[in-house]
């Protein structure tokens, strides 16, 4: 009876546990990529094509680079609202088929008034969840869930059903698809999309004093407002910047396949789940407060590397999502203190 | 019956919260909502058969899947939990049933008998046609035990988020059904294709609006005696028994009548008594009769005149509008087949039933007791409330009435599966200890675990009925759409979940209602369909108007459980 109520009690997280947390997505990364540099043939092979690296190691980061945004903002909604943003896809559909509307146009706007519009599009989509979550005061999860539900209509509508191509003939066009598929000194331009919006997010969680509102919010909400913290604020925001970071994820992911498919990016690719996915396995925890970003990035690539192997090894898309349950039940199991207990008295003594 | 009596008395106290309270007030406006999605339907699009049983029965077999997938969810839900495998669940169902029902994946014991010559090819091939699908229905029920049995120990042993639990068990499934087919495989198989016909018939008009009448009769006068607050009344007055001997009485009287009636008027209502009788005369007359035999032969409306000497007159005149409305309202269910001409068109039916309505519930509220009482208690709401309880059992009976009167109808198997699983999950989440504990998990763990309720068991099982509701509708899906899809049910557990919320369950747990599920499915159904019929409108408007419906439930309840289910 005692230990089940100690069970029951909310776990305290030292800091030996936080360190546990963030070094072991790392390693699992290190480990995974020395099985590969010695059973993967060419696994570090680069070369150069159109003026860009090619190889699987730079395939791994430009699949994962979307991923990777919305896994960002995923980390500090889980950590400031203790809930999840279920409508990431349906905003970068959104957002795509704004951006695709726009792009072509008789006679389009500039690329970066087009750019804004979209993130704008994610901005006000993720206030809207924000305005839901803070000042309604309705559960992330399903605050989220009616965008989700509402907004693979709303992205449809937008596009009128139908997948927009964006014509080869047109420069906007192109150059639009460059941001997303060109390079610029060889490396693929997505990834400084990718490093400068990690850096802002890093930035502002560690080295503002938003990082520290996002914590005490997360952790308790009503300690935080005594102590004077504006906790609707700091949902809006992190809702906010979820909004455009899966709008901008969207954009990437259209500038890919030079099309807005609002069905796939909404529905099919279940970019919301994959993007939790990462965050999990970053080691983030759902009970809010702590969180760590860097895993969060490394658990996106972990992800997209066990997916490229697969790919590459004549696997069907069927062991994929195998592979990712099952690296969801270990992660966890792991994180789970009452696993530890079952075998690793040790671990979960050092811990503690 | 003692049990009955003691809740009475007990909720004699919170008498005033016992209709409208936070629990009660989400399912009402789902209600509300539905009423009203059916009745816009049924002006708006009556001229293409909307306002049919063979539309509504539609709306049910076209969702019976999803039904059965978000019975199960409300279930979880309201321990506090979410499933999020279920879509992925009932993909691998599927498979695996086809896999198991196609002869080239013959399963190792059937290849092993051929084998040693025990059975020979051609005999598997007709055992597999006949005898396979049981077996591999008992093996997704297997496969959805196992599933729900996993989560539950992830839930129960290691503490791990519901949420994530059932999202791995999501890309389980979902892969797992990839592995075993990356296309979908079609599924021929005599079991399968004969439970497409199999189904209930509900028979003609001839024989089923007596049973129908009877049976109805016989529900209302139920719920009037034990739920309505005048029929607690009366039975505190009189005992239970002589009560529910009238009540039966009163309705075989009236079943009677009405068999008689029907037979007497086989070719056409009316017409058989004499050529100047219509039909609106002689059911009006027969209302009229059996509402003066109800006052003065029935207990119930003799207590009537007993209990009050001044209210009587008030009391007859209720009764007889009110069945002389009922008469008018099956007077013109009857108006193609009965060959009745109406003195005017704009007099069709959908606007006679919304006054009727109207009729019913100005009355009900201002003369009939509960009404009255209930103004007095609870003023305008708990008008709404009643209002709609009466609306809604006025236009089911009209709507099943004029269905059943133009056509045979038949339940088929997906809506008789859907039913008899709503009315298991109501029997088990009311009326079972196991039922208790989900409410009392999900209001508050702690205290479950305080009061020494089996928190961890209760958690595990409800995610293993869960998993058997997602194997049960992968088995109606096989029927409906014979083929196991591994991409099939994409998204199909936030369609439950939205379907669930819409019913009025609470997400943070503790409150919800399979019923409301049920109606929520309901509303899920109308709202393609009714989009549909528009023809002018894009069908992806049907996912933004279930988002904006799924705003308003949620911001609703979280007004109303903003002061009594308050959890953090």
């Amino acid at each position: 009876m005692k230990k089940q109520s100690n069970e029951a009690a909310p776990r305290f997280h030292s800091h030996r546990e936080g360190l546990y947390r963030s070094l072991l997505p790392l390693a699992a990364f290190i480990l995974i990529l020395i099985i590969n540099t010695i059973f993967t043939k060419n696994f570090w092979h680069v070369d150069i094509r159109n003026h860009q690296f090619f190889g699987t190691i730079f395939d791994i980061g430009r699949q994962a680079s979307p991923e990777i945004l919305m896994a960002l903002a995923m980390t500090l909604v889980i950590a400031g609202t203790k809930g999840i943003d279920l409508s990431v896809g349906a905003v970068a559909a959104m957002a795509a088929g704004i951006a695709a509307l726009y792009l072509i146009a008789p006679h389009p706007m500039s690329l970066a008034v087009i750019i804004a519009i979209s993130l704008g599009a994610g901005a006000v989509a993720g206030l809207w969840n924000g305005f839901l979550v803070s000042y309604l005061g309705i559960q992330p999860f399903i605050a989220t869930l009616i965008l989700m539900v509402a907004g693979r209509g709303i992205a449809q509508l937008i596009v009128q059903g139908q997948i927009i191509t964006l014509p080869v003939t047109s420069p906007i066009c192109n150059t639009f698809c460059a941001m997303s598929n060109g390079a610029w000194f060889f490396i693929p331009i997505r990834f400084y999309i990718v490093a400068i919006v990690a850096s802002i997010t890093w930035f502002l969680a560690r080295k503002t004093v938003i990082g520290v509102y996002i914590e005490a919010v997360g952790g308790n909400e009503t300690a935080a407002k005594y102590c004077g913290i504006n906790a609707a604020a700091v949902k809006l925001f992190v809702f906010a910047f979820s909004g455009v970071c899966a709008a901008l994820a969207g954009l990437i992911l259209t500038g890919d396949v030079r099309s807005a498919d609002p069905n796939t990016l909404a529905l099919n690719d279940h970019n919301e789940l994959d993007a939790i996915l990462a965050v999990i396995i970053g080691g983030t925890a759902f009970t809010g407060g702590r969180f760590n970003l860097f895993g969060s990035v490394v658990g996106a690539l972990i992800m997209r590397t066990l997916m490229i192997q697969i790919f590459s090894s004549d696997m069907t898309w069927g062991y994929a999502l195998v592979l990712k349950a099952v690296t969801v039940i270990i992660v966890c199991l792991i994180q789970s203190p009452q696993f530890r207990a079952l075998f690793g008295r040790g671990i979960s003594r050092r811990s503690k | 019956m003692s049990k009955t009596v003691a809740t009475t008395d007990s909720s004699k106290v919170t008498q005033q919260s016992r209709f409208l309270n936070a629990r009660t007030i989400p399912l009402l406006a789902t209600l509300a909502v539905f009423v009203l999605l059916y009745a816009i339907g049924a002006v708006r699009y009556h001229d293409r058969n909307f306002f049919t049983v063979q539309v509504f029965i539609d709306f049910l077999v076209d969702n019976s899947f999803l039904g059965i997938v978000a019975i199960g969810m409300t279930l979880v839900i309201i321990t506090g939990g979410i499933d999020l495998s279920v879509g992925g669940l009932v993909a691998l169902c599927t498979v695996v049933m086809a896999k198991l029902m196609t002869p080239a994946y013959m399963d190792p014991l059937t290849r092993l008998l051929i084998h040693c010559h025990i059975l020979n090819a051609a005999n598997a091939c007709v055992t597999m046609y006949y005898v396979a699908p049981i077996l591999s229905w008992l093996v997704a029920i297997a496969v959805g035990l196992t599933m729900g049995f996993l989560t539950g120990c992830a839930v129960r042993y290691f503490k791990i988020e519901p949420f994530i639990a059932t999202l791995a068990g999501l890309f389980l499934a979902r892969g797992l059904a990839l592995v075993l087919s990356t296309e979908s495989i079609d599924i021929d198989s005599g079991v399968v294709r004969g439970l497409n016909d199999v189904g209930f018939h509900l028979g003609r008009v001839q024989h089923f609006v007596p049973l129908a009448a009877g049976l109805g009769i016989v529900a209302i006068g139920l719920v009037m005696l034990f739920v309505a607050p005048f029929g607690r009344r009366l039975l505190a007055m009189g005992g239970a028994k002589p009560m529910l001997l009238g009540a039966i009485s009163y309705a075989a009287l009236f079943a009677i009548v009405l068999y008689i009636l029907s037979r007497m008027g086989v070719q056409r209502w009316g017409v058989t008594i004499g050529g100047w009788v219509s039909a609106p005369v002689v059911v009006s007359a027969i209302g009229v009769i059996a509402g003066l035999v109800m006052l003065f032969c029935v207990p119930i409306g003799r207590k009537f005149i007993i209990a009050g000497r001044s209210k009587v007159f008030k009391t007859t005149a209720a009764w007889l509008l009110g069945i002389v409305t009922i008469a008018l309202l099956l007077s013109h269910v009857g108006l193609n087949r009965w060959g009745v001409v109406l003195p005017s068109a704009w007099l069709s039916i959908p606007t006679v039933a919304s006054i009727a309505l109207i009729a019913a519930a100005v009355l009900a509220l201002s003369v009939l007791p509960p009404g009255r009482r209930l103004i007095a208690q609870g003023g305008a709401v708990s008008m709404l409330a009643i209002l709609i309880a009466y609306a809604l059992i006025l236009v089911s009976v009209v709507l099943f009435l004029r269905g059943l009167v133009y056509e045979r109808v038949l339940l088929p198997f997906p809506a008789l599966v859907l039913l008899a699983v709503v009315v298991i999950a109501a029997y088990i989440s009311f009326f079972t200890a196991f039922g208790r504990n989900l409410y009392a998990v999900g209001g508050n763990e702690e205290a479950a675990h305080l009061m020494g309720l089996p928190v961890g068991r209760t958690k595990m099982l409800v995610y293993m009925v869960s998993g058997l509701c997602a194997a049960i509708a992968a088995i109606v899906m096989t029927v409906y759409q014979p083929a196991g899809d591994p991409i099939g049910a994409t998204g199909m557990e936030l369609d439950a979940i939205a379907v669930a919320v819409i019913g009025g369950t609470l997400l943070t747990g503790g409150a919800g209602n399979v019923f409301g599920t049920f109606i929520g499915v309901l509303i899920f159904g109308i709202i393609p369909t009714g989009i549909g019929m528009e023809g002018s409108l894009s069908s992806y408007w049907a996912r933004v108007a279930i988002g904006s419906l799924l705003l308003i439930f949620v911001v609703l309840q979280r007004f109303l459980s903003a002061g009594a289910y308050r959890k953090d």
